[in-house]
């Protein structure tokens, strides 16, 4: 049963999401020339016509139903070499409303945030291609279009970089956006170079036809490796996390918030899509390595989080920090670990936005993020305090705020494994372990709101108020997300535990 | 009784929860509005409560209700319902009774007096009531839970509030009590982040704890682990059989850091930062008594399972001797404190060790019952008589405008609903008869005397005495003795010792009457429990327990009040005798730095962590990103040499790379 549709928009919502932001995007560059406002329209309006569509899409989802387009690309019709396909089902739908509602946050955010930026109407039309190609490799059912678009949304991503940086040096600039680039580039080639050895295997991109195609455990085993070591880079597992810390400190907010909060999500969902159903089960002999490998991002990323003396580059290893949770539910290769992982997928993609922008918000009031020049704000900035403590203690996981509802699976996953029946005393240790990283967690935003809300003013602060009403209203939904999927995970989980049920069973 | 039980379980901790909601919006309708509201919403949770309680009373049953299907793990669903029995009824009765008198004092120790006498409200009271409710709501959720996930949200939620509320005055710009910081404002913002990450580190324990039971047993839920249990310990490998003891000790360190004992007991005596309410709050009605609460829910179960897995005595060993520990070391601690909120925070560690004590005993001894009426009836006395001192000492507080029992003395005569109040509630926590302390403590005595645990005694023993010492140090200078300088040179300013308001004072008067009559209740709390413990094959039996028994154990009481109390007493009200040198030694030092576990603790955990990931930063990660840079910079050099070459935009070359590659691969793919 379909709650609610609409005439060709509903039957071809995905399709039309991307050629909608494509198109957006060429007007918001035409229309950005002439007029700042009128490319910032142009921008926002093409995201909130794709998170429209999906909204759309989720609607004729919503008892499980998947909704599914191809199109032949490449060969004849009745014998296709090559088809761009698009399948939204209850997880491809809630990864792109998370990409779009990011996307379409970042560019309001950015109208007060990037005021007077220059060429408005070219950064405008990147923030929304760099969108555009994030959703094409959400709803990517080839392998080759999954890659296609992968390696897209790095172009809009470095030159936003490279452009709007925050050094005023441009040799610094370019140097952070290409190292940025090369390594994720050189990411997304390493997993392309799994791909081609699946299609020697097994003679297809189809993702959907590989979850049933037979393959020799060695050979699951290689492709295992070499997707990970891919999506490894991308999502800044240690130590492949070192392109991270640069691009993140260049970045400037609202791009940093698709970087950290959608991009890294997008190798994320690369795992959980064509890894894990396909070669899962050979990989069973790695799984402690993966859980110590993901314990050690955790824990690096922790500790170096609460070594920083700037909040924008706290936050940005915590984010490496929270991305070990997720290949830590992934490595325990339970349904249980699998899930929290995905749910976790969300969770930090909203979490950390939320973080950037009030990091954002503080920097646009006081000017700097340093914690020895903060302090005492709460007062001044009553509203935004209270928010960004919300998602400190979220993103340490405590209940009843959403990360916790996708954290205790993570751990519960890990925990089925270290009491089932190959269960040994590492695994026991490497799931405290695991717990004890929430503790880091906290520890690290706990001195953070101290250093920075708390205790006496400091002098020249005295006017300093909340952010403009753009900004809070983009965090106030935000921190509503948060504590709604916290108390009621089940509004989310309904749509994705099918799909992840159906993945598991498929391997 | 009033409102179907069913339903009642799940108001009670709704109707706080709404409350806290609607704070901020009524706090902008208007101030005497919100403070109201909070009261009638306290004032309404304890009514449900308390409905429930004699609901119960009357008929003593066990009901569990699940209700919500919070999510689904492939065909797992996790529902989250309610459990209506005696313990949690009885634990929401304190909460939301003992809560609602607190929050009624709340409104008058939250206002004060400017230089003309006028008066002022906290401006920060909306973000105070808002977190007070919560804080009641999440106590509350976390006991009547049926599921062990559900208690843990309730638990954080808990643990949330304290870190909120105990650096309530992150503000205040006094100069701070320690010298690391620069106004008290930073200081209490420091309490109350240490409250909240050395509760996590037993939290981290507890969500371990939790989700390795969840697979051995296949469930969150109380009862369904008990109703399983020969099923699923069939089911239990070598392993797993090895790994339960260490299971149920994990989820023990939850309760070791919520109810602050050894060696997570260092936050608690800082969480006097918060306002005197909430440390009421916290000690006596929640926060501190939820460890107590879900050691009491989960002891039952694991004395059923311990039949079968004898390795599980380890647990029961662990949790009363941790108790034994923390009682005695806090209570030295308590003998040498000055503030007299400190002595109060200390003895709350202590008594909460005797709780341990008992109920880990239950495992121990043959009459497990006795030792468990034991820990749940000390568990209210302490309840009623702990809150008790706490509102009368931010009575004192309120008057002395000072902390520091060396600033009080003689406040007895201005102060005598005060006065008497509290020395009530001193009796009641030395133990003296007819008050509610005795006939708990005696019952502490009793199951451990009877079930020959006699080195658990003696700790019991040594520390009743030393507490009958520092209470009766505390009453004599607070209320008796001299008049101090402070005082003195308060009245000559014309600010002389005043009672205080009704507000402040009825809560205090209704404790008080609990804590003198609640004693005689023994019996009836007896018949009220009779369903904890049904349906378990090791004896349970509520009957057997003998109410108001006089034995050699009343004896050991007699004993322990008159060498407690008597040196107390020539000491502190007749100013006897000189131990300036002994308050000064060695020993003096010792306790008055708590035995330094706290300086060591700061040393390893904080300092020495800090200390680690500095390294990590300055050595390993630089030198990474360093590596990584110089891969860069040949990269930066290629694409010069392309600039030359080409168009000269570096972004088009880029575009170009790209398209190389991706056609290259193309080609590679289909050729």
């Amino acid at each position: 049963m379909q709650l609610f549709t609409l005439p060709i928009l509903s039957e071809y919502p995905m399709i039309l999401t991307l050629l909608g932001l494509i198109a957006g995007g060429l007007l918001t560059l035409l229309v950005g020339q002439k007029s700042e406002k009128g490319g910032q329209a142009m921008a926002a309006l093409s995201l909130l016509g794709g998170l429209f569509l999906n909204i759309l899409l989720v609607l004729q989802i919503w008892n499980g139903a998947t909704v599914f387009h191809d199109i032949v690309w490449l060969g004849n019709p009745s014998n296709p070499i090559m088809t761009l396909g698009f399948l939204g089902d209850g997880l491809s739908a809630a990864v792109a409303i998370l990409i779009l509602g990011l996307g379409l946050f970042s560019v309001l955010f950015s109208f007060v945030y990037m005021k007077k930026v220059e060429n408005p109407g070219l950064y405008y039309s990147l923030m929304v291609w760099f969108v555009a190609a994030m959703v094409g490799v959400v709803y990517a059912t080839n392998l080759m279009q999954f890659f296609i678009f992968y390696e897209l949304m790095l172009i809009p991503a470095f030159i936003l970089v490279y452009l709007y940086g925050v050094s005023e040096d441009a040799q610094e600039r370019s140097r952070n956006a290409l190292q940025f680039w090369v390594w994720t580039a050189l990411g997304g080639l390493i997993s392309l170079l799994a791909t081609f050895i699946l299609f020697g295997a097994t003679g297809t991109m189809d993702i959907a036809v590989l979850y049933t195609s037979p393959l020799a455990v060695s050979t699951a085993q290689t492709i295992g490796i070499i997707f990970l070591l891919g999506f490894g880079i991308k999502l800044g597992l240690v130590p492949l996390h070192v392109w991270a810390p640069p691009v993140y400190r260049e970045a400037p907010m609202p791009v940093l918030v698709l970087l950290s909060g959608a991009m890294t999500k997008t190798a994320a969902y690369g795992v959980i899509r064509i890894v894990i159903p396909i070669v899962w089960t050979a990989m069973e002999t790695f799984t402690t390595g993966l859980m110590t490998i993901a314990i050690i991002t955790m824990f690096y990323g922790a500790m170096l989080a609460i070594a920083q003396k700037d909040l924008k580059m706290m936050l940005a290893y915590s984010s490496i920090s929270q991305l070990g949770y997720l290949m830590f539910g992934y490595s325990t290769m339970t349904l249980m670990g699998l899930s929290g992982a995905a749910f976790q997928l969300i969770n930090h993609g909203i979490l950390a936005s939320l973080t950037f922008f009030c990091a954002g918000a503080l920097k646009m009031k006081t000017g700097t993020l340093e914690f020895d020049k903060l302090g005492g704000l709460a007062p001044k900035m009553p509203i935004l305090a209270s928010i960004y403590i919300l998602g400190a203690l979220a993103l340490a996981g405590t209940p009843p705020l959403s990360a916790f509802a996708g954290e205790w699976m993570i751990f519960a996953g890990a925990a089925q494994l270290a009491t089932s029946a190959n269960a040994s005393v590492i695994l026991v240790i490497l799931t405290v372990l695991g717990v004890v990283a929430t503790g880091l967690t906290a520890g690290y935003y706990l001195w953070s709101i101290r250093r920075i809300f708390l205790g006496p003013i400091r002098d020249g602060f005295e006017q300093v108020t909340d952010p403009p009403k753009i900004i809070l209203g983009i965090i106030a939904i935000l921190a509503i997300i948060v504590v709604v999927l916290g108390v009621w995970p089940w509004l989310l989980w309904r749509f994705m535990n099918p799909v992840l049920s159906g993945l598991l069973g498929g391997g | 009784m009033i409102f179907p039980i069913e339903l009642a379980g799940w108001l009670v901790f709704v109707i706080p929860v709404i409350g806290a909601l609607l704070t901020p919006v009524f706090g902008k309708i208007h101030d005497t509005l919100r403070d109201a509201m909070a009261v009638l919403v306290g004032f309404a949770t304890a009514f449900v409560a308390v409905d429930m309680g004699l609901d119960l009373l009357f008929n003593p049953r066990v009901l569990d209700l699940s209700l919500l299907k919070w999510t689904v793990v492939g065909s797992t669903a996790i529902e989250f319902g309610v459990l209506i029995d005696p313990l949690s009824v009885l634990l929401a009765c304190i909460a939301g009774g003992i809560g609602s008198l607190i929050i009624l004092y709340s409104i008058g120790y939250m206002t004060g007096h400017d230089e003309d006498g006028h008066v002022i409200k906290d401006p920060s009271l909306t973000r105070y009531y808002f977190f007070m409710q919560f804080f009641v709501a999440g106590m509350i959720l976390l006991v009547m839970s049926n599921n062990l996930l559900m208690t843990f949200i309730g638990w954080e939620i808990v643990g949330m509030c304290s870190y909120a509320l105990i650096g309530f005055w992150h503000q205040v710009e006094a100069p701070s009590p320690v010298p690391e910081y620069a106004t008290e404002g930073e200081y209490n913002a420091v309490c109350g982040m240490k409250a909240f990450m050395v509760t996590r580190v037993g939290d981290i324990g507890l969500l371990a704890g939790i989700v390795l039971l969840f697979f051995m047993t296949g469930t969150f839920n109380y009862t369904e682990i008990l109703a399983t249990a020969p099923t699923w310990i069939a089911g239990l490998t070598a392993f797993t059989t090895w790994l339960l003891p260490i299971v149920a000790i994990l989820i023990f360190a939850g309760p070791i850091g919520k109810s602050a004992q050894f060696p997570l007991h260092i936050w608690l005596p800082e969480a006097m930062a918060g306002p005197t309410t909430v440390s009421a709050l916290i000690h006596a009605a929640a926060m501190v008594k939820a460890g107590v609460y879900l050691v009491a829910r989960i002891v039952p179960l694991f004395i059923e399972i311990a039949i079968d897995v004898a390795g599980l005595i380890v647990f029961f060993q662990v949790v009363a001797w941790i108790g034994a520990i923390t009682a005695f070391m806090a209570a030295t601690m308590a003998m040498v404190q000055d503030e007299i909120k400190k002595v109060l925070a200390y003895s709350t560690i202590s008594q909460l060790g005797y709780m341990f004590m008992a109920l880990g005993a239950t495992g121990l001894v043959a009459e497990s019952v006795a030792a468990y009426s034991a820990g749940a009836f000390h568990l209210l006395a302490h309840a009623v008589f702990k809150a008790l001192l706490f509102l009368a000492a931010g009575s004192v507080l309120h008057a002395v405008q000072s902390k520091s029992m060396n600033d009080m003395g003689g406040l007895g005569r201005d102060m005598k609903i005060t006065a008497v109040t509290f020395t009530f509630g001193a009796l009641a926590l030395s133990g003296v008869p007819p008050f509610i302390g005795f006939f708990s403590k005696e019952l502490i005595f009793e199951a451990l005397w009877h079930g020959h645990q006699y080195i658990l005694f003696i700790m019991a023993f040594v520390t009743a005495i030393l507490t009958a010492f520092y209470t009766f140090r505390m009453l004599g200078m607070t209320f008796f003795g001299e008049k101090s300088d402070h005082v003195k040179e308060m009245e000559s300013h014309g600010h002389p010792i005043h009672e205080s308001p009704l507000v402040m004072t009825l809560p205090l008067m209704i404790l008080a009457f609990a804590a003198l009559v609640g004693g005689f209740f023994e019996g009836y709390f007896f018949n009220f429990f009779t369903p904890i413990g049904e349906g378990l094959t090791h004896a349970f039996d509520w009957s057997h327990l003998p109410v108001f028994p006089i034995g050699i154990t009343t004896l050991f009481t007699a004993v322990v009040l008159v060498v407690g109390i008597v040196p107390s007493y020539f000491i502190y009200f007749k100013g006897k005798g000189d131990f300036s040198g002994l308050r000064n030694g060695p020993l003096g030092k010792f306790l008055e730095n708590r035995w330094y576990i706290n300086a060591i603790f700061n040393r390893i955990f904080v300092d020495g962590y800090l200390w680690v990931s500095n390294g990590l930063k300055n050595r390993l990660e630089a030198g990474l990103l360093k590596l990584s840079g110089n891969v860069a910079e040949g990269m930066d050099d290629v694409s010069k040499g392309w600039r030359k070459t080409m168009t000269g935009v570096l972004n088009t070359n880029v575009l170009g790379m790209m398209m190389g590659i991706i056609a290259f691969l193309l080609i590679l793919m289909f050729l």
